[in-house]
């Protein structure tokens, strides 16, 4: 009795929290913005008082972009930088006022972060600059390169979750440039040369790059040095435009066999265009079929079910190509049960039971929440203004998002799961031994090619 | 253009020479100004409470901290206390909604961690709902799980035997370092191969007695930070939290003593082509007085490592690492490599490498050159305190835990680095742990 009357007093206090007016916006970061020689955009959020400056430069080409032949050159080209900017060794002696330097693709975009002393705001601009400019190499970088790569790739390949991810990403995505690994193959990066990388630097700059700087600073103290850096950067070499290869039909299930495993790893999913442009509702449907313990797929599986296998979502958007996909761990008995729970629980968004508004009402404030969290620290504040820019939306308009977020309406999240989740098109890759595997998964009435044996 | 002036002006200065020690130092200062300036108080209950508010923030972040991990789990009942993590996210039968609904309704995001010696509840929500979280989370830590369904006990109980089972492709070197180092019958000890049947055998009675008894106010602590009024949230926690009854005995302290160091070797098949050799020393936690002596030496070791170790043989990659292990810590030496690299074969070349390390200590001119190495070494640590208690998570996780002290601080002396590295990280009694793909027939 205690308990119900307890959950009869908060009840109120929560379901009252759902939908806010637009008044009801929090107070957001101003973000100045400023366009820079060379089509380099500028967004600074001065935060007087804070102790660092975070810095995140966004490129506007990323590892799709690799000549296919040379798949992983703009990553390894991205480590350059790094290199003629301090080298890897300076960058530890450089520790001093700038840190946590890291380099890496995000949205599908080259991207570097770090943070620095605020006085020392401009120091790795400077470095960064320089090595867009001329490139500079130790003798035996390649090499060193090379040799990590090797390890990397068999590291890689002994994950069954990385093994089934990048699987899935060749058969859901087939011959579209998005499908190769971002890093490359042993063969493509072990016959790389200095002239390959010092030609996918130059065209680092083909597309204009976002440059965002939060903390204690201000944009006219940042604007003109920067402005005179990036000035001083000759003409880029363009990225030939290829024509995107239409996407693979029909279902398909990969069975990669591995043994020894406790359990088998299983991703599957669909790729499309959400049509128009609405990252939001893609990542809204993210939200509200897997994003935590309240994603429809835990409930529907897990708590109501009394299944045990959780499933993560991973949503890309890469311009007109979006994908969701979902990856479990599960164990070799249950494979074909949790394959199946899952494509019914994604037909039923599509079908007879779409998204409800309380379920987008949800998840679009799930989404404001993290939001907000990550604009509260200058770190998350640059990423949070970065990924605005690689959706396409104004970086300098955090507010325009989250209206965009509070505007979210269960029609468009039906459209968006309408437009990605195709049944008939069914991608799925399990990681496990085949031997175990591969009649259970015949029944899903799909042909099941097996590779690794 | 004057601002831009003053802007260049303090580029220059920025490279102003000032020591790393000096800067780390510093910085420590100015972190603990930052957030050494929380509301505070211990309920007559005994639950402490932290609360900061950091107005940037348009969200509050509330952690519950419980003195209670898997190290406490009774013998034959290994990861009780996961379990129960689990179950607190479970309704009362009766009580609508479970936890995590509540939040997610409220816009909001919650997970939990089981470690060692704490379980730790974190909860994000917009501002405007603090009140709200607060008293959510009050009912769960009241109510206990007397009334969480017995279905939902069993589900939880499967769904932790499947993540702990998740976990074994992964970190598996890891696993056998830590299961060696801490031998059978301590409380850190973890079987590395456990198929954790045994859960099975885990009575929801069990399940429920265990929180009961060990989920007391005295080892409850709540850290909130975010865009809140500090005095008006303390006295809501007062009013929600204060009616959890005060426990009529003081909570007994376990005290985990450190395992004696021995020579260990476990070598193990790699699945891949490649070889992971970790080498493991148990020193002292990150909460002890002598937690200082440590600090620097993992950033200087890993330095004066990668440099050294024979690339030639196949050797990528070496770090060096200190990581937290409950009330003490692991310090590791991570060898990886492309091919077969034989264990041997690093140890004797890390004991070279060390001895040159020691021999720096026994002259001057070797303590100089190592404090510059050392001032190389560590510099960079300057964003840790201060970029981590920027993040709201972060600094409300900092608040839940015991006001920090300044005791320890004082930088150890050089030769004192040498020491430590000669007493204590002795290759003729370090846990080896050696992945390494099958020898080729030639």
């Amino acid at each position: 009795m205690r308990a119900l009357l307890a959950a009869l007093l908060l009840w109120p206090a929560v379901a009252a929290s759902d939908g806010l007016a637009d008044e009801d916006l929090p107070e957001l970061p101003d973000v100045q913005y400023v366009l820079l020689d060379g089509d380099v955009e500028l967004y600074v959020v001065e935060r007087p008082g804070t102790r660092y400056v975070a810095h995140v430069l966004q490129f506007g080409t990323g590892p799709a972009d690799d000549v296919a032949s040379r798949q992983g050159v703009g990553n390894v080209a991205l480590w350059t930088l790094a290199a003629g900017a301090k080298g890897s060794d300076g960058m530890e002696r450089a520790g001093e006022h700038v840190a946590r330097y890291r380099a890496g693709v995000r949205d599908g975009r080259f991207t570097v972060r770090w943070v620095s002393r605020p006085a020392a705001a401009l120091s790795l601009w400077e470095d960064l600059t320089a090595a867009l400019r001329r490139p500079a190499m130790p003798e035996d970088w390649l090499t060193s390169i090379q040799r990590n790569l090797a390890a990397t790739y068999i590291d890689r390949d002994a994950d069954p979750a990385d093994t089934a991810k990048r699987v899935w990403r060749r058969l859901a995505l087939g011959d579209h440039p998005a499908a190769r690994p971002d890093h490359g193959t042993p063969r493509t990066t072990g016959e790389l040369t200095r002239e390959d990388l010092v030609l996918r630097i130059q065209q680092f700059r083909a597309r204009p790059m976002q440059a965002f700087l939060v903390g204690d600073g201000d944009s006219e103290g940042v604007e003109m040095p920067l402005n005179r850096r990036f000035k001083r950067l000759p003409k880029a070499f363009d990225i030939p435009e290829t024509e995107t290869p239409p996407l693979p039909a029909g279902a398909a299930i990969v069975l990669v066999h591995r043994t020894g495993l406790n359990q088998s790893y299983v991703v599957a999913g669909s790729a499309g265009n959400v049509g128009g442009d609405d990252p939001a509702a893609l990542l809204a449907l993210e939200e509200l079929l897997g994003a935590g313990i309240w994603g429809r797929l835990d409930q529907r599986l897990r708590v109501s079910g009394g299944s045990t296998y959780g499933f993560s979502p991973s949503a890309e958007i890469l311009g007109d190509l979006q994908h969701l996909s979902f990856g479990a761990w599960v164990e070799p008995a249950t494979t074909v049960q949790a394959v199946t729970a899952l494509k019914e629980t994604l037909e039923a968004v599509v079908g007879d039971e779409p998204p409800t508004a309380a379920e987008v009402a949800s998840a679009a404030a799930g989404l404001e929440t993290t939001f907000l969290l990550q604009l509260s620290s200058n770190d998350g504040c640059a990423e949070a203004l970065r990924r605005l820019g690689a959706l396409g939306r104004d970086p300098a308009a955090p507010g325009a998002w989250l209206r965009e977020l509070r505007g979210l309406t269960a029609e468009r999240v039906g459209d968006a799961a309408r437009s990605l989740i195709d049944p008939a098109e069914f991608a799925i890759v399990v990681v496990g031994d085949a031997t175990v595997l591969e009649e259970p998964l015949g029944t899903l009435g799909v042909d099941v090619r097996v590779i690794g044996r | 253009m004057k601002r831009a002036a003053v802007w260049g002006v303090l580029c220059v200065l920025a490279w102003a020479p000032a020591t790393a020690q000096e800067v780390w130092e510093d910085e420590l200062e100015r972190a603990d100004e930052g957030v050494n300036t929380p509301l505070r108080k211990t309920l007559p209950n005994g639950i402490r409470v932290g609360i900061q508010q950091d107005a940037g923030a348009a969200v509050v972040v509330l952690t519950t901290r419980v003195q209670v991990g898997w190290a406490m789990d009774p013998p034959g009942l290994d990861q009780l206390a996961h379990i129960v993590e689990h179950a607190m996210f479970r309704p009362a039968e009766g009580e609508g909604p479970g936890y995590s609904e509540l939040i997610a309704k409220l816009g909001g995001h919650t997970n939990a961690t089981t470690d060692a010696d704490e379980t730790v509840y974190t909860t994000i929500v917009p501002s405007r709902h603090l009140d709200t979280v607060l008293a959510i989370e009050a009912r769960r830590f009241l109510r206990g799980l007397e009334q969480v369904s017995l279905g939902d006990l069993a589900t939880e109980r499967e769904i932790v035997r499947q993540e702990a089972l998740q976990k074994a492709p992964y970190n598996r070197e890891y696993r056998h370092l830590e299961a060696e180092l801490f031998p059978v019958g301590h409380p850190y000890h973890v079987d590395a191969d456990a198929d954790l049947k045994h859960l099975e055998r885990i009575r929801d009675a069990s399940v429920v007695a265990f929180q009961r008894e060990a989920y007391r106010p005295d080892v409850i602590s709540l850290g909130i930070a975010g865009d809140l009024d500090p005095h008006a949230a303390m006295k809501k926690v007062e009013a929600l939290f204060g009616p959890m009854p005060k426990p009529e005995h003081p909570a007994v302290s376990a005290s985990v003593d450190r395992p004696p160091a021995r020579e260990r070797r476990v070598l193990l098949e790699s699945r891949a082509g490649n070889s992971t050799i970790l080498l493991g020393w148990v020193v002292d936690g990150y909460g002890d007085a002598g937690s200082h002596r440590w600090r620097d030496i993992a950033p200087i070791l890993r330095i004066w490592l990668s440099g050294r170790l024979p690339r030639e043989r196949g050797i990528t990659h070496v770090s060096v690492r200190r990581r937290p292990f409950g009330a003490l810590s692991i310090l590791t030496v991570d060898v990886r490599g492309v091919g077969r690299i034989d264990p041997d074969l690093v140890v004797s070349e890390l004991s070279w490498i060390l001895s040159q390390f020691e021999a720096l200590g026994t002259h001057r001119d070797g303590l100089d050159s190592l404090r510059e190495f050392r001032e190389d070494a560590t510099a960079s640590d300057w964003a840790g305190p201060v970029v981590n208690y920027d993040d709201p998570v972060v600094l409300a996780r900092y608040l839940a835990d015991e006001p920090a002290t300044s005791s320890g601080r004082a930088a150890v002396p050089e030769s004192g680095l040498v020491h430590l590295v000669k007493k204590f990280l002795r290759l003729d009694r370090a846990v080896l742990v050696a992945s390494l793909p099958p020898e080729v027939e030639r």
